[in-house]
């Protein structure tokens, strides 16, 4: 079965950034039958907010991923809305605006909902490409005002219609945050982090369609064969099951 | 040729919490056998819930006469001034191998001085201890009962109490594991929360493999994906993948 994982973390926390480091994950990739990768940058190195300088070195990273990977992989430029327009849209232009990253990865900068993000979305606007949001349940954590929840993630995605937006992290979602992103067509859920919760996978399936859940693993953090069982091993059709693998994100990313 | 598999870390019953469970064994057994598990410990969910959870430990040893290769695994809770009546009852009865400690659910701590005794008398009967510290994700946990996962220090001050018990702790997080194989090598341990890139290799730098067995957290977690955990290990050999899937589990328990 072909596999694109929308999610991964190639270099994280400064571990694996050598060249042969990064040759090595591609070959392992390869091998479970991954066809392409989306590589995001090491966001939380540097802390919630890096600065100009730091967002440059991480996405440098990515650039030298990208082009070891030769089409295999697909890179994300980091970004930190609440450094203002200017040094945001300079850093879209940078890393997005010959092609080389092809989409943009926030983290906790700023909660979705933030009047910031505009400048993010402008730009993903005008490049057009995909934005991913780390999105997770907040029940117990006092950090709202600056990390999304679903429902936040989900108003981003509704003020900004011609933007591909992919909520990150189907288990930390849990199943109020498939109910929250129901009717929207330019937003896809991804199957990344946290333990492979039974349920979930047929919970977005039946509630969003099979064509609105993408997978992704949040490797390393994770382990690979585990990520792709918690679909393979989910109690929805064969036809579901590649398009949740490859058929959703390779539409979605325009590969 | 497809791996076999003993599933240490099963349960029977609805969770009130979650559309999660299989209702009966029944129901559990067809579960493993589309997943070539052959048989493994199973407790009661609807017991985890009580102070004494007698009948429901009791239900649970006749419906695993009538179904092949399930093993009880009853629950002792040590909140109940008569555990050690219940226990009796359970050492009583040669088809309990091993018995459940569920702290967190069960409303005690590991230094209750409960804890060191039960488990004296379990491994004296030369029964087996389970210890559960985590069946789900805290941050995804009902705020009703926000349960505190044991520490790996408390654990290891409880297995030091308890001479010649090795006893199977499971729903440890990688860095639990690593902090309690510090201080102890009286354990083993399952895979359930216990998560990095190639788990069981990175778990094999921690502990001897022969201390580790496969768990499914079933109907918590999809089956499937701890397997994988296990048969598609890049680093670990066929034989020791074999040995966790089943043999580890099945020798621990003779």
């Amino acid at each position: 079965m072909k596999v694109i994982d929308i999610h991964t973390h190639p270099i994280f926390f400064g571990e694996n950034a050598k060249p042969a480091e990064t040759r090595k994950m591609i070959q392992r990739e390869k091998k479970l039958g991954f066809v392409h990768v989306v590589a995001l940058p090491d966001v939380l190195r540097y802390g919630r907010l890096p600065d100009e300088k730091q967002s440059r070195i991480l996405n440098d990273e990515m650039i030298s991923v990208v082009k070891i990977g030769r089409g295999f992989v697909t890179g994300f430029c980091g970004l930190n809305p609440k450094l203002g327009e200017k040094a945001v849209r300079a850093e879209v232009d940078r890393c997005v605006g010959n092609g080389t990253l092809r989409g943009l990865k926030l983290e906790v900068s700023c909660n979705a909902r933030d009047p910031d993000m505009r400048w993010v979305m402008e730009a993903a606007e005008y490049y057009d490409v995909p934005i991913l949001q780390h999105t997770w349940n907040q029940l117990y954590k006092p950090a709202r005002p600056y990390h999304s929840d679903p429902e936040d993630t989900c108003v981003l995605a509704r003020k900004w219609p011609n933007v591909r937006i992919i909520m990150a992290h189907l288990t930390g979602c849990g199943i109020r945050g498939i109910r929250a992103a129901r009717g929207i067509d330019n937003m896809v859920v991804d199957t990344s982090g946290g333990a492979p919760e039974a349920g979930l996978v047929e919970y977005a399936v039946k509630e969003l369609g099979d064509r609105r859940v993408v997978y992704g693993s949040d490797w390393p953090i994770r382990d690979l064969p585990t990520a792709v069982g918690r679909i393979t091993g989910s109690a929805i059709s064969a036809r579901s099951k590649q398009r949740i693998l490859h058929d959703n994100a390779a539409e979605f990313l325009r590969l | 040729m497809s791996t076999e598999f003993y599933d240490t870390n099963a349960w029977v019953g609805l969770w009130p919490l979650a559309p999660l469970g299989h209702a009966d064994l029944t129901t559990l057994r067809r579960h493993w056998r589309k997943h070539g598990i052959n048989g493994g410990l199973v407790s009661s969910l609807d017991a985890i819930w009580l102070i004494n959870p007698h009948d429901h430990n009791a239900r649970l040893i006749e419906s695993t006469r009538k179904v092949s290769g399930v093993d009880p695994l009853p629950i002792l809770n040590l909140l109940d001034p008569a555990w050690n009546q219940e226990l009796g009852q359970l050492m009583a009865d040669p088809s309990v191998k091993a018995v459940r400690l569920v702290p967190g659910y069960g409303g005690w701590k590991m230094n209750n001085p409960a804890a060191v005794a039960a488990a004296k008398e379990i491994t004296a009967q030369g029964r087996r201890v389970v210890l559960t510290v985590r069946l789900v994700d805290e941050r995804q946990e009902h705020p009703t009962i926000k349960v505190k996962p044991a520490k790996a220090a408390a654990i290891a001050r409880w297995i030091d109490k308890v001479p010649g018990m090795q006893p199977l702790i499971q729903g440890l997080s990688r860095w639990e594991v690593e902090e309690l194989a510090k201080a102890t090598d009286c354990f083993i341990t399952d895979l359930s929360f216990f998560e990095w890139d190639d788990s069981l290799g990175v778990l094999g730098k921690v502990v001897d493999l022969k201390r580790a067995v496969f768990g499914s957290l079933t109907p918590f977690h999809v089956t499937q994906a701890h397997q994988n955990k296990i048969t598609m290990s890049p680093s670990a050999s066929p034989a020791r993948r074999k040995a966790v899937a089943a043999g580890n589990a099945l020798r621990w328990l003779k």
